[in-house]
């Protein structure tokens, strides 16, 4: 998420072995009872962007970055915040927007599955009301003959395609296996779409009865919009479901056809090198070795007790493998990723110790503009595709020339790279007078940072530097960018930031330290 | 057609005293078309405008069944997602009999695309969608008459939405309309702001020598940071430059896509009009007619900075509709219409109306069949080309037989194409000027088919 001095200095006192094992025993409180929390707060907020709204999807953008920011448990919300990207529930979604409280739940869900096994994983992700409205299987009824109507296929393609197996069958290195022709071998067929699309009916809210004749508004109803999904069989295809090999007979009930069908989707071999490479790239490198592929899908087949599909296992493979940890490795020009808007606003506000001043702080504009804001936001992807590609490559750059991709690379372009200069500025100047001001003014931000580690160090501006290079870039910052860090620092006269607050120039010399160093494609890729 | 002027003027003199006199002018015309990204200005501006339906737009809501037999099916297999007949704005064709006698209306929210319709400035392309090959259908199930593979993840959002959009040459996708401003890129006085998009990534865009600029709803400003800095000491490009000395490939893109920035921003600011060009101010709360505006300023501004030809790319609405569909359709083509209705008189009275094609496109259409109130994924749609220049008031492609057992539909309810997309790529790339050999090199597949052009320009 983004080192901070104490945790560094923990992890070396400790090993990384306690480190994991510590964090993974670590749960953070409930976003969710959070969220309420704040959403039952009477003050209308004194932030002219909330437009004194409550509870709302501004609400839930400060509680998911309350997470990032603050619980103690950051490896889990780093490893949730990836789940997330690939199991989206997105706040931008219509109906989820005007109830994100769901969203919030899904996010706990997610928390809580972050070190357990895949198969609970996939099955709390179908059950959820929040996925539920996100792939329009709530609601998902039987076919009817008469008509012709057929059950809704967006979850039946999305949990194959996105969520268990993907489009092409794979070899063990996460290459995809090819005919005899060359050509890519698909893993499923419409067919198939249409087999799990019968799987997935007669689901709906958990306060439904069984008739789904209840009248209840569950928009209103928090109990139905943060619980699992109960099914019907009365709206349950009652024929023969046939997919991927596998033929449930006719009349099964809800409960037992979906345990089959999810059964069936963890077994494939498929799923161990289609998710781990996903967590590879959302977590350490864009494009991994296949041999790298290979050992994290061998800890997903196996944890080494014979279970298959235990994420602790998973993730523990993927952070102590010598491709996340070798410095031969990251030296490699082809080695690292870049680090999403999300995650350099968090990483800044855990280095800058962030505190939320009036109890709707952290960071509650949503950041989807491109040019004023990041143009990325948590739980705020435009589609349940995430707001990159794990294929992505940047058209024309020699990546693409060499068959390597740079999946959030989607997210930099011309109006980005200046949004990003921009907003951060703001940002760094905006959120912390520091020692410049009255208490009474610094009230007025609902949010402060807080520069006390390194002003003392603007006198000797080499130690500066040395401090924000550990810190925000693992040491890996080039002769070049430090030179140019340092004339910053060097420079005299201004003492004012942009935004005409007063500031004074100790900090603001540590504000532009930073604001440089963030500006770079040095930062900007995280190795 | 334009009037194509192979040779700059440098390059013809140089090459004309080389030869010993102007008399050689005919025998470099015969050399034959332009192959080479640097030979051809054109004279004129010519823009090409995306709009790009995400999620999949429905067809057979967009361009709904009209005569009554195709209607009463198409209610039949609708049930609650059917729009009601009476409701359509029906089209008329220029021949009746041209489609089996198949007829379609506009939704009803689209009263002034049915007006542009039919005054002649928008034309509507049926049954359009990718296929290398036409196609035939073969024991419920659509194959090529040439036995060339299908494209790959027929119905799947992100397969579809590069299958549209892009190319594939040895492995790698291309942009077409990469490839197609990659043969005129270096004839634009700012060849980097020649493919630009108002909605983020696009896979359109980038070309093997173009790539995509992209800008904001109020174009690019420049870094207000950045500007604090000197560059002459060479802070600016250690911090975010320096492409060529960057070794990690993922900072040598971020690098470029800087360097590029740097290079077109400030063309880009200097050479484009405040929003007090328009007579009338786009509708606000509408995101198309907010991406239009920005077009309209920039290619009001182009000819300022020598510009001769630009592709920009346009998003709009949320049509993955597989529930809520007719309220989600509702306002999506609400917001279409009112952004066209602002966007259309605004460019006649800039004079850009005849000089730019505005296109739509979507990964698919639908299927025939509903899931209760809304739709699945399907495969080929209909698309509309709107400009001065399109030979409008009518339908060309095809107008599909509602039948899930005819030749139209797969027998699980997607529409086959019988217009592939390179022959639409193709069609709006020969308006834009490339010449035969550069729209097989573009669009390859287009050997596969009878017409290249499709006749609606």
């Amino acid at each position: 998420m983004g080192a901070t001095s104490q945790e560094i200095a923990r992890l070396t006192d400790i090993g990384f072995e306690a480190w994991f094992e510590d964090q993974t025993r670590r749960t953070g409180p409930s976003a969710l009872a959070e969220f309420r929390a704040l959403a039952s707060a009477t003050a209308p907020s004194p932030d002219p962007h909330s437009q004194g709204l409550r509870g709302n999807y501004i609400s839930a953008n400060e509680i998911l970055y309350k997470a990032l920011v603050t619980y103690d448990d950051h490896l889990r919300e780093r490893v949730a915040f990836a789940l997330s990207q690939i199991y989206v529930v997105s706040i931008y979604d219509g109906q989820i927007y005007d109830h994100p409280m769901t969203a919030i739940s899904f996010y706990d869900m997610l928390r809580g599955n972050a070190f357990g096994n895949f198969r609970d994983l996939i099955e709390d992700v179908a059950k959820h009301p929040g996925m539920g409205l996100m792939l329009s299987h709530l609601g998902n009824v039987k076919g009817d003959p008469n008509t012709g109507r057929i059950p809704d296929q967006n979850f039946a393609r999305e949990l194959m395609q996105l969520f268990t197996i993907g489009l092409w069958q794979l070899n063990d290195d996460g290459t995809q296996r090819l005919d005899n022709s060359g050509n890519p071998i698909p893993s499923y067929t419409q067919s198939d779409i249409v087999g799990v699309s019968r799987v997935m009916t007669g689901w709906t809210w958990s306060e439904e009865n069984a008739t789904w004749t209840s009248r209840l508004s569950f928009y209103l109803r928090p109990t139905s919009m943060t619980t699992p999904m109960r099914a019907s069989a009365n709206f349950h295809e009652p024929g023969e479901k046939s997919f991927l090999g596998v033929t449930i007979a006719a009349g099964g009930d809800p409960e037992a056809d979906l345990d089959r069908l999810l059964d069936t989707l963890v077994n494939h071999p498929n799923t161990p090198t289609f998710i781990s490479k996903q967590l590879i790239q959302l977590l350490v490198t864009a494009n991994p070795s296949g041999a790298y592929v290979k050992r994290v899908a061998d800890a997903f087949r196996n944890n080494g007790q014979g279970v298959r599909g235990d994420l602790k296992a998973v993730v523990k493979a993927i952070l102590a493998d010598p491709e996340a940890r070798d410095g031969r490795f990251v030296a490699q020009s082809t080695y690292g990723r870049v680090r999403e808007p999300v995650l350099r606003m968090a990483g800044l506000q855990r280095l800058l110790r962030a505190t939320d001043v009036d109890g709707v702080g952290f960071y509650q504009l949503i950041g989807d503009d491109p040019l004023r804001a990041i143009a990325q936001s948590p739980m705020r992807s435009r589609t349940v595709f995430n707001d990159y590609r794990p294929d992505y490559t940047p058209p024309g750059s020699e990546l693409q020339r060499l068959g390597l991709v740079s999946p959030a690379m989607q997210l930099v372009n011309e109006t980005t790279i200046y949004g990003w200069q921009n907003f951060i500025g703001g940002f760094l100047d905006n959120a912390g007078y520091g020692d410049c001001c009255s208490e009474a003014q610094r009230r007025t931000l609902s949010l402060r940072l807080d520069f006390s580690e390194f002003t003392p160090l603007v006198a000797t501006p080499e130690a500066l530097v040395d401090r924000l290079n550990l810190l925000l870039m693992s040491g890996q910052m080039s002769d070049r960018l430090r030179a140019a860090v340092l004339r910053e620092i060097g420079k005299q006269g201004e003492n004012s930031s942009r935004t005409g607050v007063r500031m004074g120039a100790t900090q603001l010399k540590v504000s532009r330290a930073i604001w440089a160093i963030v500006s770079s494609p040095e930062y900007l890729v995280q190795k | 057609m334009f009037e194509h002027i192979d040779v700059s003027r440098r390059r013809f003199l140089r090459r004309a005293s080389v030869a010993g006199g102007v008399a050689c002018l005919p025998a470099l015309w015969r050399l034959g078309a332009p192959q080479n990204a640097d030979a051809a200005v054109p004279a004129d501006y010519r823009a090409l405008i995306c709009i790009y339906f995400s999620g999949g737009c429905d067809a057979l809501n967009f361009v709904a069944p009209y005569d009554v037999a195709s209607h009463t099916r198409y209610a039949g297999y609708r049930g609650a997602v059917a729009l009601a007949r009476q409701s359509l704005l029906p089209l008329q064709l220029a021949n009746a009999n041209a489609f089996a006698g198949r007829q379609v209306g506009l939704h009803p929210r689209l009263t002034y695309l049915a007006q542009l319709y039919a005054q002649g400035d928008m034309a509507v392309l049926g049954q359009v969608g990718p296929t290398p090959a036409p196609l035939r259908k073969t024991n419920g199930a659509a194959q090529t008459v040439n036995g060339a593979a299908l494209p790959p993840g027929i119905a799947s959002h992100v397969d579809q939405y590069r299958e549209w959009l892009q190319q594939k040459r040895d492995g790698v996708y291309w942009g077409w309309g990469g490839l197609m401003s990659d043969t005129y890129r270096s004839g634009n006085g700012q060849p980097q702001l020649t493919n630009i998009s108002t909605a983020s990534y696009s896979p359109l865009l980038g070309g093997r020598v173009t790539s995509q600029f992209t800008v904001g709803h109020d174009g690019t400003p420049l870094s207000e940071y950045l500007s604090d800095y000197n560059d002459s000491n060479g802070t600016t490009v250690a911090i975010a430059g320096g492409s060529a000395n960057r070794a990690n490939l993922l900072e040598r893109e971020i690098a470029v896509t800087f360097e590029r920035l740097r290079g077109g921003a400030e063309a880009l600011s200097a050479a484009t009009p405040s929003t007090s060009l328009f007579a009338v101010q786009p509708p606000g709360r509408n995101e198309l007619a907010q991406q239009l505006a920005i077009v309209l300023r920039i290619a009001s501004g182009a000819s300022s900075t020598g510009m001769k030809r630009q592709v920009f790319y346009c998003t709009h609405g949320g049509f993955d509709t597989h529930s809520n569909q007719l309220a989600r359709n509702d306002a999506d083509f609400t917001s279409l219409n009112a952004a066209l209705n602002w966007f259309v008189p605004e460019a006649q009275r800039l004079g850009l109306f005849d000089k730019t094609l505005l296109f739509t496109t979507s990964e698919f259409g639908r299927s025939l069949v509903a899931n209760g109130d809304g739709t699945d994924h399907g495969w080929a749609g209909h698309h509309l080309i709107i400009g001065a220049q399109v030979k409008g008031g009518d339908v060309y492609g095809a107008i599909p037989e509602l039948d899930r057992a005819g030749d139209d539909f797969t027998s699980t309810g997607e529409m086959i194409p019988k217009v592939s997309v390179d022959q639409y790529g193709a069609a709006l790339a020969r308006w834009m000027g490339l010449s035969d050999a550069q729209l097989t090199a573009a669009f390859p597949n287009i050997r596969n088919f009878q017409s290249q052009t499709l006749g609606f320009i």
